[in-house]
């Protein structure tokens, strides 16, 4: 029995739609059979336990105000949520104690005497299967204690004023722009919100190289996942396991046929700073002989061949490198690069 | 001073239509009762306020007068000239249940029209349903230095990219589907060189690359599983051609080489397929599991077709040298990561993560090159035909495992401790098979390394508004190449940041060092060292006395020494010199906003970065290297805003770039960018 190419994709085909159909299936029963969940409580609590969030909008109006307009606020109306504790409950815990107490605030979980793990932890109950988050737990975030409330808002950010800023680098964004916060229920727009810790990288976007996130242009998120990840710095990955850089500069993506190892091997950011720099082309050296003579010295044979004898570095032509090995990022013609 | 104006660009009108379009579909919804009762007052229908629209835009007219290197302006700014939609918001929030269409939509655009960096975004959702996100953004691209590769690299580019991204039934825990697309054009004018008879000649080129990714994927639980799957495609391709448009006698000045026409078509296609799987669980609540796989192939196939006349180093005359070069190449890549805590106590944690990453670059090429010349007298010389095959595999495999632990001691002291280790192997095999002389070179060379590190850090929180983080690593990279990068690193940072009513303060301390030693191959082997030593101290405090002031103010100091041993050849003698490269960058910045009367206010603002570089540092042999990159860029700004009606505010600003290097060929400009605009509010914005 022979497979044709056309065979094969159609039992693929006959796969993949029996998978997600099964899937489909499976999910709704689960969905079903887990029912109304407990999300931040340690131990099961009962259903009489809760009060509901009109209950708790009663007392903290404020709160509620904000809350109602975020997606937390709206998912009591998405039929997949019906029968499940939504609303101040979902994660402040069932609230009848708090109430009958008359607002006792050691019987409802309060967010204020958690720790930034303790509070994570209740966000990732529901928010740790999306693959952007699922990795937060072992993300630079998480090890260094940063918790989910640190940049999100849950009760959804206050309303934005519209502050004047500069019209070439976006300052105040979150206030010139409201509602883009909202997006995701941050505190603040992400270049602001980031630099608010990260205060180097104000400087670093700052130089006359850079990629354009004061601008606008770009987002810390575009290449950093703020949830952590399995890549190091918390560096993206695009299409598909390669370097973040390369969706944009598709040009670089290769393969090539003659590769210049470090490019894929290494990382962009062997040669380059990526966050903005004085040097042209945002390279590490200012001069290029510089950068390319610190690795080509004689070091290894092949992987980083020593510069032969007649680049006589006393001439200029000799001291841009890249005029002959203008392919640096890779070439498929010479295997030094030339074209 | 002059002023140059320009009409709209047509992205503007485009950007500004579709913002109409949007709120003009927005304005037609009619609002759905909410289906629980809402505590907050309901509102008449009627108008722009009640359906929750906050929307402004700013239009207006940009001056650019520039003073000295105008090259350099425009390779560090690029502002040009004319009219503007300077930035422009558009948001519906239906807070009181769903719309037709959508809940919420919010539209942003950002310099459109003159400005090298254009944004649009739009963020479009309905809860429970679907969200979308979009993001097109272009940059106009430029690049003429003098220092860099002889002023020869140059660009004056359009970058087009976008993403726009579905996802449907988005909140539901069963199953969620993903649909995206993303895009990158770039085109234009650029400037490269070619080597050609031991010549190098600028050659001019148009631009053009352009990628498509298509994904789509399912995410969704199955028995308390989070599973998901993506698939997702790439087709990239160049079409850039090289040319040059009259004679060029190239680079050496002391030769005979000269090109009479160049023409070279270097079109490349290529795709790349990848499926990624990944997931996620939390068994009761104590053991929490993530995993992923990914595995991805990208290939490109190429041909070059490359004529060229001119004269060669020979004083032959060059009647035809053309290449004709093809081939392809593959990139199969699995990567697969398994990550892994244990929640020992609710304060006691360790993780493990486990990556392991393998991919094998493989290429073929096929080089034929026909030269056909005259010698000076005239006389044709035998045709040179070279036919060679060329290989080559790139192997890379690398596993690496973290494990770490953290614990909480109580709510006001946390820490963490963790050690990685990783084994990399790089492989490089091929082979060059010349067809005329049946000479084939054998290329295989392996490096293996193993590499650990430990690492630590902590949060500690003295008082309620004062925390202080601090982490450090230290250990070996595994880096084969690069020497300027991390190899026996210790790396550590402290921030701390605390608050009071009105003031924040903020201030880190960064610190890497980084020694790589290695030795040469040279005989006799030589000890060769690199030194890499980065301390940055960055602080800022921001204050808000009142609602009508606030000031935010920072400071940052980078101070790099790097010092590398480098071989140098200097008149055919490779000699043993040292490259060192210095940063000494102060950059400080101050904003002012206040509001002294109701119907104005003002923004003020100083922003300098000053490089002192190497300082008196001078290289005394020629084969030592040190450079830096010293350099002054500072820019004040201010801008007033005249309200002057409910919905309007007039705007007059002035920027100023002053930039000053101390190179030896210094490419100084200045530049004064005035600008009025009018700002229009629509909606709530009207209550700002």
């Amino acid at each position: 029995m022979t497979f044709s190419n056309r065979n094969i994709k159609l039992s693929l085909l006959v796969v993949l739609v029996f998978s997600l159909t099964f899937w489909f299936a499976l999910g709704a029963v689960s969905e079903r059979a887990e029912g109304a969940r407990n999300f931040a409580g340690e131990s099961a609590a009962l259903d009489d336990d809760y009060v509901g969030t009109e209950t708790c909008a009663a007392c903290h109006e404020t709160q509620f105000k904000d809350f109602e307009g975020t997606k937390h606020g709206k998912l009591h109306t998405v039929a997949s949520w019906k029968g499940k504790v939504v609303g101040c409950e979902s994660c402040h815990g069932p609230g009848k104690a708090h109430v009958e107490s008359s607002g006792d605030v050691t019987k409802i979980i309060s967010f204020k005497r958690l720790n930034a793990k303790a509070t994570s932890e209740t966000c990732l109950s529901c928010h740790a299967g999306k693959e952007n988050h699922n990795n937060f737990r072992r993300g630079e975030h998480w090890r260094n204690n940063i918790g989910c409330t640190e940049c999100h808002s849950p009760h959804g950010p206050g309303p934005g004023n519209f502050k004047d800023g500069s019209i070439t680098f976006v300052g105040d964004v979150a206030a010139q722009k409201p509602g883009q916060a909202t997006k995701g229920m941050l505190r603040q727009n992400e270049p602001q919100l980031c630099m608010s810790c990260h205060t180097e990288t104000k400087a670093q976007f700052s130089k006359p190289f850079r990629h354009k996130v004061l601008e606008g242009a770009m987002n810390c998120s575009d290449c950093h996942n703020p949830h952590g990840g399995f890549e190091q710095k918390q560096a993206k990955l695009s299409v598909g396991a390669d370097a973040a850089c390369v969706k944009c500069h598709s040009n670089k993506q290769g393969p090539f046929v003659f590769e210049h190892a470090p490019l894929k091997v290494e990382g962009c950011s062997a040669c380059h700073t990526p966050h903005g720099s004085a040097n042209p082309k945002m390279l590490k050296r200012s001069s290029v002989r510089q950068l390319c003579l610190e690795c080509h010295s004689s070091i290894t044979d092949q992987f980083a061949p020593g510069v032969p004898s007649f680049h006589n570095q006393a001439v200029l032509r000799y001291q841009n490198c890249t005029i002959c090995h203008s392919a640096i990022h890779g070439s498929n013609s010479s295997s030094v690069f030339f074209r | 001073m002059t002023f140059h104006r320009r009409t709209a660009a047509p992205h503007s009108t485009i950007v500004l239509a579709i913002v109409l379009a949007i709120g003009g579909s927005t304005i037609a919804q009619s609002p759905t009762p909410s289906p629980t009762p809402s505590p907050t007052p309901s509102h008449s229908a009627g108008s722009l306020s009640e359906k929750g629209i906050t929307s402004t835009i700013e239009l207006g007219v940009r001056g650019v007068h520039v003073n000295g290197n105008d090259n350099k302006y425009r390779s560090d700014l690029n502002y040009r000239p004319g009219f503007r939609v300077f930035d422009s918001s558009f948001l519906i929030d239906n807070k009181e249940g769903h719309g037709n269409f959508f809940d919420s939509a919010l539209v942003t655009t950002s310099g459109w029209g003159g400005d090298p960096t254009g944004i649009f975004r739009a963020n479009i959702e309905r809860t429970g349903f679907y969200r979308f996100d979009s993001n097109i953004r272009r940059v106009k691209y430029f690049n003429n230095l003098t220092n860099h590769a002889l002023n020869e690299h140059n660009a004056n580019t359009d970058h087009g990219f976008g993403d726009f991204d579905l996802s449907i039934l988005p909140e539901r825990e069963s199953i969620r589907f993903k649909l995206g697309y993303s895009f990158n054009r770039t085109g234009g004018n650029g400037g490269l060189t070619t080597r050609a008879y031991g010549d190098e000649f600028g050659i001019l080129s148009r631009v053009n690359t352009s990628s498509d990714d298509f994904r789509a994927g399912v995410e969704g639980k199955v028995l308390g599983f989070n599973l998901g799957l993506n698939y997702g495609f790439r087709k990239f391709n160049e079409r850039t051609r090289y040319f040059i448009e009259g004679l060029n006698l190239g680079n050496n000045p002391t030769n005979t080489t000269r090109l009479f026409t160049f023409e070279r078509r270097y079109p490349i296609e290529g795709s790349t397929n990848f499926v990624q799987v990944h997931a996620q669980r939390t068994f009761a609540r104590k053991l929490d599991f993530t995993a992923r796989l990914i595995h991805s192939l990208t290939s490109t196939d190429f041909s070059v077709n490359e004529s060229l006349t001119g004269r060669d180093n020979s004083n032959n005359q060059v009647d035809l040298d053309h290449f004709d070069i093809s081939g392809q190449a593959k990139r199969p890549q699995t990567r697969g990561d398994l990550g892994i805590t244990h929640r020992v106590t609710a304060d006691f944690r360790i993780s493990n993560t486990f990556t392991f990453d393998q991919f094998n670059i493989s290429g073929d090429n096929a080089f034929f090159e026909e030269l056909r010349r005259r010698n000076a007298a005239g006389t044709m010389l035998p045709t040179v035909l070279t036919s060679t095959l060329a290989h080559r595999v790139t192997g890379y495999r690398r596993a690496t495992n973290l494990i770490e632990a953290d614990y909480q001691i109580n709510n006001r002291f946390g820490f963490n401790i963790g050690y990685r280790f990783t084994d990399r192997m790089v492989r490089i095999d091929g082979s060059d098979r010349n067809l005329g002389t049946s000479a084939n070179t054998i290329i295989s060379e392996e490096f293996y390394n193993q590499t650990h590190a430990v690492i630590a850090g902590f949060k500690a929180k003295p008082v309620k508004n004062w925390v202080i983080f601090f982490d450090a690593e230290h250990g070996k990279a595994d880096n084969v190449f690069t020497r300027l990068a991390n190899y026996d690193f210790t790396n550590f940072r402290i921030r701390t940041r605390a608050s009071l009513k009105t003031v924040s303060f903020n201030a880190s301390f960064i610190s890497r060092s980084n020694d790589n030693p290695s030795r040469s191959v040279e005989i006799p082997p030589v000890n060769f060292t690199a030194e890499t030593r980065s301390r940055t101290f960055a602080t800022s405090v921001d204050w808000t006395p009142m609602p009508e002031l606030s000031l935010s103010s920072g400071y940052t100091y980078q101070h790099l020494n790097a010092q590398t041993d480098i071989i140098v050849p200097v008149a055919g003698v490779r000699l043993s010199g040292i490259s060192q490269y210095f940063v000494r960058d102060s950059h400080f910045f101050f904003d002012v906003r206040a509001q002294p009367v109701k119907r104005i206010s003002l923004f003020a603002s100083y922003r300098i970065s000053d490089d002192r570089g190497q300082g008196g540092r001078v290289s005394t042999r020629t084969q030592d290297i040190i450079t830096s990159y010293p350099m002054r860029f500072q820019s004040p700004e201010i801008r007033l805003a005249i309200r002057l009606t409910r919905n309007i505010d007039w705007n007059l600003g002035y920027q100023y770039y002053d930039y000053k290097d101390r190179l030896t060929t210094p490419q100084n400009y200045n530049a004064h960018l005035p600008y009025t605009s009018v700002r229009f509010y629509f909606g709530r914005a009207t209550d700002r």
